[in-house]
C-alpha cells in the first residue's frame, strides 16, 4: 500500500486506541472496564492471526495454546523462580516463539484443514501437559498469586501502548518486503516459490512472529487475572480468536481491533438474555460471517478464488498437500 | 497379559473407534463433494444423540421409529444448512478458509443450542438390547457392540452401493471430481451438494444414536468426539471411506492400548502425536483418497 | 464499500460496549442484596440449579413474611440474583467481577475450588464476605478473612468415607480412581493419609481426564488388582460412566465410595438403576436422616420444584437464613456481617453451623448409601471446631 494509505491506517488505528484510552476517564464502572480490558488483551492475539492468517493465509486453530505458553512461562518464572515480572514479559514471547517454531514446522507441507488440525493438536498437547504437571504449573489447581507488572489503570494503559506498537508493527510489516513475501505465499505458493520466495522459511517466520505476539497476550492475561488455569486455553478460545480475525476482515488491523472488542463484549452485552444469550451470540457471528462479503466488496474481490466460476470450491483446492 | 485381556481391550477400543469412524465418514463425504472440512461434524453427531433422546426416551416412541425419525430430522437439517448457509457461500466464491471458519462458528451455535434446548445435565438413554453384559468365556461383551458393528457395516455397504451403482451416487462422484463438467452434463450441482450434506448429517445422526448409550450426552460432547474424529479421518485418509473406518479403529484401539500399557493421562497426547507424525510423513493418510483427483 | 464495513463494525462495537453499561447501577430501593455465583453451565451444572432453587426458596419464604427486620426498625426484603460462574476459573473471575458490580452484601459461591482460588482476591479487595462451596482444604487457608466455607473440606470428609468403608463394608483392598481436576485431586490428596490412619493402603491408583469417555483401561487394571472396593472421585458424567462401565466389565459387586458429586440424580440416570445400587457417598445432609427439620425441608423442596436433588448442594438454603439472621442483628454493614460470620453459632434447618478459625462453617458430616430407591444414612459425625 502507498505511504499515504499506510499513514491513514496508522491514524485510524491510533484513533481507535485513543478512544479506548479516554473511556476509563469517563468513569466506567469496574465490571465494564474489565470487559474492555479483556477485549484489549484479545487484540494482541487477533493481531497475531492477522499476520498468520490474514497476510500468510495459514489457518491456525492453536493460538490458545500459544497464549498459554506465554502466560504460563511468565507465571512460572515469576511464581516459582521469583523472577521480576519485566523479565517474565521478555521471556514469555521468546518461549512462545520457540513453541511456534515447532508448531509451524509442518506448515511447509500442510495447508488448509490439515494445517488447522495440526495446530489444534499441538494446542491440545500444550494444554494437557500443563494440566498434568502440577509441581510446575499447579495442574488443575492452577497458578495463583502471580505478581503483576502493573494493575488497574496503569496496566490498561501499558496494554494500550503495547497494542498500538504491535498494530503499527503489523501495518509496517504489511508494507515491507517480508509482508509482500507472506502475501505472495497466501495467494499462490507455487508462484511465490518460482519468484524466489523461500516459502518454507517465510511461513516459519510468520508462525514465530504470531506466536510471540500471542505470548505477550498471555502475559497480559496473567497480569489481569493474577491466576492461571489450563481450562482458559481450549479449542473454544482458539475458535473465538479465529472468528474475531475473520469478522475484522482477515488482514485488516483496525478491523481486527474493533472486532476483538465487539466479540469480547457481545456475550456480556447479551447477559440480559441469560438463557439464550450464547445462542444469539453465535447466531450473530454466523450471520455476519455469511454476509461478510456484502459488507465489504473490495475484501471479497481480493478473497475470491481465481478459478471460482464453479459452484463448489474448485478441485484445485483439494490439492491440499504439497508434495 | 492373557489372550482374553488383550481381546477385551481390543473390543473396548473398537467400540469407541466405530463412533470416531462414523464422524470421520461424514467429514470425508462432505470433503469429497465440496472440498470443505466440516469442523462441526462432531457436534452434529451430538445433536443426533439428543434428538434421539427426545424421541426415544422422552416421548417414548419405539426404537426403530425413533431411529428413522432422528435420521430424517437431521437429514433435513443438513439439507437446510447446505441450501441456506454453505452452498450460497460456495457460489459466492468465498475463500475456503472462511467457509471452514463458518463450520467452526456452527460448532458454537450447536453447542449452545443444545444447552438451551436440553439443559446442561449429562443424559443418557438405554441401549437397544439392554444394558446387561454378556459373558463369553472370560471376555465380557455388551449387547450393543454387535448392534453397532452391524449398523456401521450395513451403512458403509449401502453407501458403497449408492456411490457405485445408483445414478445419484454417480452424479455425486462426478460433482466431486469435475464440478464444471458435471454441471455441463446436466447435473444440478447445488442439489447434489445439499444431498451430500443430508447424507453427512444423517450419518452424524446414526453416530449420535449409537454413541449415546455408551458415553454421557453433554452439550460439549461434540468437541471431544470431533478431535478424535479429525485424527481418525486424517490418519485413515481424508476422502476415503475405508480410511474413515480404519482410521477410527486405529484411534479407538490405540487410545485404549496406550492407556493400558503406559498411562491413561497422556493417551490423548499419544493420539495427537500419531496424528502429527502422519501429517508430517504421510498426510494423505493410509488410504489416499480415491474419489478426488489431484489437479 | 470498505467504509460500510468500518461503519458497521464501529457501530457494532459502540453498541455492544454501550449495552454492557445497561443494567448496571439503577436507582433501586434499599434491599438486602445477595448474589449467588452458581455453576449453571459447564461440568458442575448438573447440580448448579439445586443450589439456586434452594436459595430462592429461602428468599421467598423470608420475603413472604415481610422480609428481615433490621436493628434500626426498617423492614427490608432480600434481593437475590444468580450469576453463572460456568464451572471454570475464568468464569469464576468474570462472574465475581460481575457480582461485585452489583454491590451485594454477601456473595454465595463460587462452587469449584479452582474458581475460589481464582477469584478470592477479588472479594477480599472488595471486602465482601463470600460463602463458598468448594471442598479442597486450601481454599480457606489463604489468609483471606472474607472467605467462608459452606461445605466440608475433603480433609475431614474423606476420613469419614474411609471409616464407613472399613466399619460397614469391611474394606481391605481399596482401589482409588480420580479425575484430574481440582475437586477430585483434592479428594485423592486427602485419601492417602486417611487410609494410612486405618493402616490401609490403596492396592491401585488410577486417574482419568475430565471429558474422557472410556475407562476400560483403568477399570481393567482395577479388576486385575483384585480390589474389593473403588474410591471414585470425579464429576457427574465421568462418575456416571465409570459406575456403569465397571458393571459392564464384570465388577458390579464391587461397591463404590464417592464424594458428594456422586449423589446427584444425574449420576443415577447415567449409571443406571442396577449399577447405582449400593453407591456410598459423603454428604452434609442425608435424605435418609429421620430428623424432622430435614424431612420438612425435603417435603417443601419437592412440593415446590418436583425434582430429585442432591442433598449436599442445597445448603445455601441455610446460607440465606444465616444472612437474614445476621442482618437482623447487625444491619447492612458488610464488615459487621463478616465479624459475625467469623464467630457464627447458628442452628439451621439442615444442621448446626459453627465457625472455626479458618472460616469453615459446616462441621456435620454424613455418609449415606443408596438402597432400594432411597438414601439410607450410614454414619454421622461432627469434626471438631478449632476456634
Amino acid at each position: 500500500m502507498s505511504r499515504l494509505a499506510y499513514l491513514k491506517r496508522i491514524g485510524l488505528t491510533g484513533g481507535i486506541l485513543l478512544v479506548l484510552a479516554l473511556i476509563p476517564l469517563t468513569g466506567v464502572p469496574a465490571y465494564q472496564f474489565y470487559v474492555l480490558e479483556r477485549g484489549l488483551q484479545n487484540v494482541l492475539v487477533v493481531l497475531s492471526l492477522v499476520i498468520l492468517l490474514g497476510y500468510t493465509g495459514q489457518l491456525s486453530l492453536g493460538q490458545a495454546g500459544l497464549v498459554a505458553v506465554g502466560a504460563y512461562t511468565y507465571g512460572i518464572l515469576c511464581v516459582n523462580y521469583g523472577l521480576s515480572p519485566w523479565l517474565g514479559l521478555v521471556a514469555a514471547p521468546l518461549a512462545a516463539g520457540l513453541v511456534g517454531v515447532v508448531v509451524g514446522f509442518p506448515s511447509f507441507k500442510l495447508k488448509g484443514p490439515f494445517l488447522a488440525v495440526n495446530t489444534l493438536a499441538f494446542s491440545e498437547i500444550v494444554r494437557i501437559l500443563i494440566l498434568n504437571n502440577e509441581k510446575v504449573t499447579g495442574g488443575p489447581f492452577g497458578l495463583n498469586r502471580i505478581p503483576a507488572i502493573a494493575t488497574g489503570l496503569p496496566l490498561y494503559y501499558f496494554m494500550l501502548v503495547v497494542a498500538f506498537l504491535a498494530a503499527v508493527a503489523t501495518l509496517r510489516l504489511s508494507r515491507s518486503h517480508i509482508g509482500l513475501a507472506l502475501k505472495a505465499i497466501r495467494e499462490d505458493e507455487v508462484a511465490a516459490e518460482a519468484m524466489g520466495v523461500n516459502v518454507r522459511n517465510y511461513k516459519l517466520l510468520a508462525f514465530v512472529i504470531s506466536s510471540a505476539l500471542a505470548g505477550v497476550s498471555g502475559v497480559f492475561f496473567a497480569n489481569m487475572a493474577g491466576y492461571l488455569n489450563p481450562d482458559s486455553f481450549t479449542f473454544n478460545e482458539s475458535s473465538t480468536y479465529l472468528l474475531m480475525v475473520v469478522l475484522g476482515g482477515m488482514d485488516n488491523v483496525a478491523g481486527g481491533i474493533l472486532s476483538s472488542l465487539a466479540v469480547t463484549s457481545l456475550p456480556e452485552a447479551l447477559r440480559f438474555m441469560s438463557r439464550s444469550r450464547m445462542v444469539v451470540y453465535s447466531l450473530i457471528l454466523l450471520l455476519v460471517l455469511r454476509y461478510t462479503n456484502v459488507l465489504n466488496l473490495a475484501y471479497l474481490k481480493r478473497m475470491m478464488r481465481r478459478r471460482h466460476r464453479t459452484p463448489c470450491a474448485s478441485t484445485a483446492e483439494q490439492d491440499q498437500v504439497n508434495p | 497379559m492373557g489372550f482374553e485381556a488383550i481381546l477385551q481391550i481390543l473390543i473396548q477400543g473398537l467400540n469407541m473407534g466405530l463412533i470416531y469412524a462414523l464422524a470421520a465418514l461424514g467429514i470425508s463425504l462432505i470433503w469429497n463433494a465440496t472440498g470443505l472440512f466440516n469442523f462441526a461434524q462432531g457436534d452434529l453427531l451430538t445433536v443426533g444423540g439428543y434428538v434421539m433422546l427426545s424421541t426415544f426416551s422422552h416421548w417414548a416412541l419405539p426404537y426403530p421409529f425413533a431411529f428413522l425419525f432422528t435420521c430424517g430430522v437431521m437429514g433435513l437439517a443438513g439439507y437446510l444448512l447446505s441450501q441456506g448457509y454453505f452452498f450460497p457461500m460456495f457460489s459466492q466464491g468465498l475463500h475456503p478458509d472462511i467457509i471452514v471458519i463458518g463450520t467452526i462458528a456452527l460448532t458454537v451455535l450447536v453447542q449452545n443450542g443444545i444447552l438451551l434446548l436440553w439443559g446442561p445435565q449429562a443424559q443418557r438413554f438405554s441401549a437397544p438390547f439392554g444394558d446387561s453384559p454378556v459373558h463369553v468365556g472370560q471376555v465380557i461383551l455388551m449387547p450393543y457392540y454387535l448392534w453397532n458393528i452391524a449398523i456401521v457395516v450395513v451403512l458403509v455397504g449401502l453407501l458403497q452401493v449408492f456411490f457405485k451403482k445408483s445414478i445419484l451416487g454417480i452424479a455425486m462422484r462426478a460433482v466431486a471430481q469435475r464440478p464444471v463438467t458435471a454441471s455441463l452434463m446436466g447435473v444440478r450441482v447445488n442439489h447434489l451438494v445439499a444431498l451430500t450434506f443430508l447424507l453427512a448429517t444423517g450419518l452424524a445422526a446414526v453416530g449420535g444414536i449409537l454413541i449415546a448409550p455408551v458415553i454421557p450426552l453433554i452439550p460439549e460432547m461434540g468437541g471431544l468426539v470431533a478431535l478424535k474424529a479429525f485424527a481418525a479421518v486424517l490418519i485413515g485418509g481424508l476422502g476415503s471411506f475405508a480410511g474413515a473406518l480404519i482410521g477410527g479403529a486405529i484411534v479407538g484401539i490405540a487410545e485404549v492400548v496406550f492407556a493400558t500399557l503406559v498411562v491413561s493421562t497422556y493417551k490423548d497426547v499419544f493420539i495427537f502425536a500419531i496424528l502429527i507424525a502422519f501429517l508430517l510423513l504421510r498426510p494423505r493418510g493410509i488410504f489416499s483418497a480415491e474419489i478426488s483427483e489431484k489437479v | 464499500m470498505k467504509r460500510c464495513k468500518w461503519l458497521l463494525e464501529l457501530s457494532l462495537s459502540v453498541f455492544f460496549a454501550g449495552l454492557t453499561f445497561v443494567g448496571c447501577q439503577s436507582n433501586q430501593p434499599k434491599s438486602i442484596k445477595i448474589v449467588h455465583l452458581a455453576p449453571l453451565t459447564g461440568s458442575a451444572s448438573s447440580y448448579g440449579s439445586f443450589g439456586v432453587n434452594a436459595a430462592k426458596m429461602a428468599v421467598e419464604e423470608i420475603n413472604s413474611k415481610g422480609g428481615v427486620k433490621l436493628p434500626d426498625g426498617r423492614q427490608l426484603k432480600i434481593e437475590y440474583t444468580e450469576v453463572d460462574e460456568t464451572s471454570n476459573s475464568a468464569g469464576a473471575i468474570e462472574g465475581t467481577k460481575k457480582a461485585i458490580s452489583l454491590d451485594p452484601l454477601v456473595i454465595l459461591g463460587p462452587n469449584r475450588s479452582g474458581g475460589v482460588l481464582a477469584a478470592e482476591k477479588l472479594w477480599k479487595d472488595a471486602k465482601i464476605p463470600a460463602l463458598t462451596d468448594a471442598t479442597s482444604a486450601q481454599t480457606t487457608r489463604l489468609g483471606n478473612p472474607y472467605t467462608f466455607r459452606m461445605q466440608i473440606s475433603s480433609e475431614y470428609w474423606i476420613p469419614l468415607l474411609v471409616k464407613t468403608g472399613i466399619e460397614k463394608y469391611n474394606v481391605k483392598r481399596p482401589a482409588v480412581i480420580y479425575g484430574l481436576n481440582d475437586y477430585s485431586k483434592a479428594n485423592w490428596v486427602a485419601t492417602e493419609p486417611a487410609m494410612a490412619k486405618f493402616n490401609l493402603k490403596p492396592v491401585i491408583v488410577q486417574t482419568f481426564n475430565d471429558n474422557d469417555q472410556d475407562f476400560s483401561a483403568q477399570l481393567l487394571a482395577i479388576k486385575k488388582s483384585g480390589a474389593d472396593s473403588i474410591f471414585l472421585y470425579g464429576y457427574t458424567p465421568e462418575v456416571g460412566k465409570i459406575t456403569r462401565q465397571r458393571s459392564e466389565l464384570g465388577m458390579k459387586n464391587i461397591p463404590i465410595f464417592s464424594e458428594r458429586a456422586a449423589s446427584v440424580p444425574s449420576v443415577f440416570d447415567l449409571a443406571g438403576k442396577e449399577n447405582y445400587e449400593g453407591m456410598v457417598t459423603t454428604t452434609t445432609m442425608s435424605q435418609g436422616d429421620p430428623d424432622p427439620k430435614i424431612q420438612e425441608f425435603i417435603k417443601k423442596y419437592d412440593a415446590k420444584y418436583h425434582e430429585a436433588f442432591s442433598a449436599s448442594h442445597v445448603i445455601h438454603y441455610d446460607s440465606v437464613y444465616i444472612v437474614a439472621d445476621l442482618v437482623s442483628k447487625v444491619g447492612l454493614d458488610r464488615e459487621k456481617i463478616r465479624q459475625e460470620l467469623a464467630k457464627l453459632d447458628y442452628q439451621g434447618a439442615m444442621g448446626h453451623y459453627v465457625a472455626d478459625k479458618e472460616g469453615n462453617l459446616v462441621h456435620h458430616m454424613r455418609t449415606q448409601v443408596w438402597k432400594d430407591n432411597q438414601w439410607v444414612m450410614l454414619m454421622s459425625e461432627n469434626y471438631p471446631v478449632e476456634r
